[in-house]
């Protein structure tokens, strides 16, 4: 066997008995930093749509309900109002000012 | 749990899963990228590129071949990629945005080589760069990674018979280089 083979060999070799090699332990958290993050879904979800549209319904429909209410009485109370002005002045009576 | 149930956990977003399928794979996708890149630095980055392309695909994970199989098979592609990089990046002239020992290929010491074998390793690390990818790669999974022709056949996608060849061509070029090297040092 020539020299230069020999030398060959043992460099062809040299990798027996080479222990594996092991990555720093920083490594996990480079991962983890260079994971895309998970975006916040900016989705509304169905049931939270319904229940505001609920609520919001509710809402309009007490108010209308109030407003209602609200225009029904001072309308009584007007009519209130003037009967007792029209009782007051006798304003229902034939108006006559040369009668006594 | 088996490395299938740590992708399915993967693919469901589970992070634990991701850790410990990290725990399981990282000596070996890092040994890989180191080989083959022959830079700490550079097989770091290219580990990283491993996992998140693991995370971001665990879904597609087909049951056709095994885990390690497919983990082997993202991190030589990964390599390969960044040392073609790296050539490109050589050839145009821009060596300012890869590494030192990237571009050239210096003496590399493995960690992971014995003492008293850390300057032949070197050399042999030198050869095996200018061996041809496919080469590289089988060489370094055999005689690096102690795999066996069928494992290589697998992840390199292959078959046996063409494994072997490889094996066999990288190894004769590999006598001629360090032949070559025997007689540069003599002459020196």
């Amino acid at each position: 066997m020539q020299k230069s083979d020999k030398w060959i060999d043992e460099i062809l070799n040299s990798t027996e008995g080479m222990q594996r090699a092991v990555p720093d332990d920083a490594l996990y958290n480079n991962i983890l930093n260079r994971l895309p993050v998970k975006k916040v879904s900016r989705l509304v979800s169905l049931r939270t749509v319904s229940s505001v549209a609920a609520g919001l319904a509710l809402l309009l429909a007490a108010n209308i309900f109030l407003i209602m209410e609200e225009r029904q009485q001072p309308i009584a109370q007007n009519d209130g109002n003037i009967e007792d002005v029209v009782e007051y002045y006798q304003l229902n009576e034939p108006f006559n000012p040369y009668m006594p | 749990m088996t490395p299938e149930d740590l992708l399915s956990g993967i693919a469901h977003g589970d992070m634990y899963s991701f850790k410990q399928f990290y725990e399981l794979f990282k000596v070996q996708v890092y040994n890989v990228c180191l080989s083959h890149l022959q830079n700490t630095e550079d097989a770091e980055e290219v580990t990283q590129d491993v996992f998140i392309e693991i995370h971001r695909s665990a879904a597609s994970f087909s049951q056709k071949s095994k885990v390690s199989t497919w983990v082997y098979r993202i991190a030589i592609n990964k390599s390969i990629d960044k040392l073609r990089y790296a050539t490109r990046q050589k050839r145009s002239g821009d060596i300012n945005t890869i590494s030192e020992d990237i571009y050239t290929a210096g003496d590399f010491n493995h960690p992971g080589i014995l003492s008293e074998n850390k300057e032949k390793g070197a050399i042999l690390f030198k050869a095996i760069r200018q061996l041809a990818d496919k080469q590289q790669s089988a060489f370094i999974l055999k005689f690096i990674e102690g795999l066996s022709q069928k494992e290589i056949a697998a992840i390199m996608d292959i078959g046996e018979k063409a494994v072997e060849s490889l094996l066999q061509r990288a190894k004769t070029r590999l006598r001629e280089i360090l032949k070559d090297y025997y007689h540069e040092e003599k002459d020196l």
